[in-house]
């Protein structure tokens, strides 16, 4: 992402997804093991999700 | 001398008349400082985790909230204006006011303003939204907290 600071796209989807998992897994979740489990889940389905999107959109690219 | 009168006089029922009345006023104290601890989790995301003493849940939403709002704005999203004709702008200004102070210090950071021409404004844009969604669910859990009925 460029701007004042350079960040790349996947960096900038990592770092969403990371501070979003984590703040929706103290928001919703009542222990702190739980909290991480949460955290962890969400973090992987986001990147999951956003790396499936992408192979599936791969054939259309070109 | 009437049958109340003789079981207040008994030791465990002072201490239950204690303890509900106590509940009582901690449950006039709770409502009275509801509405600071949701202004204060508004104005500063966490704080007012922190006031309820969950300290390392304030913490990580703090953090959580301010990296997201400000690598939006370092990298140029959109600040939207409270006027607007479109009715998505109002909405991403509501989101953008649900992050408190950054939203406040935004034109600080971006002197040169916003620029959503590239991609990474867009996605800063995004950035900015979404950290005021998360400030604004975090102000709804704090005040769940201080009216007790969340834990």
């Amino acid at each position: 992402m460029d701007g004042i600071f350079h960040l790349s796209h996947f960096a900038g989807m990592v770092t969403f997804a990371l501070l979003v998992s984590v703040a929706l897994g103290c928001l919703s979740q009542q222990t702190a093991r739980a909290r991480m489990i949460y955290a962890t889940w969400s973090f992987v389905l986001f990147i999951g999700t956003a790396l499936a999107i992408a192979w599936l959109m791969y054939p259309f690219s070109r | 001398m009437n049958e109340t009168e003789i079981h207040d006089d008994h030791p465990d029922q002072q201490v239950a008349a204690a303890e509900a009345g106590g509940s009582v006023a901690a449950a006039g104290a709770r409502q009275f400082l509801t509405p600071f601890i949701c202004v204060a989790a508004w104005l500063v995301p966490g704080l007012g985790h922190l006031l309820l003493r969950r300290w390392g849940r304030g913490l990580l939403i703090f953090c959580a909230v301010a990296g997201l709002a400000l690598i939006g704005f370092y990298a140029r999203g959109q600040v939207f204006p409270p006027t607007s004709d479109d009715p998505f702008g109002t909405l991403g200004f509501l989101a953008d006011v649900c992050t408190g102070v950054f939203f406040a210090i935004a034109h600080l950071i971006e002197k040169t303003g916003p620029d959503v021409s590239r991609a990474a404004g867009d996605y800063g844009t995004r950035f900015v939204a979404a950290a005021g969604l998360l400030n604004l669910l975090a102000v709804l859990d704090a005040c769940g907290i201080a009216l007790g009925r969340r834990s």
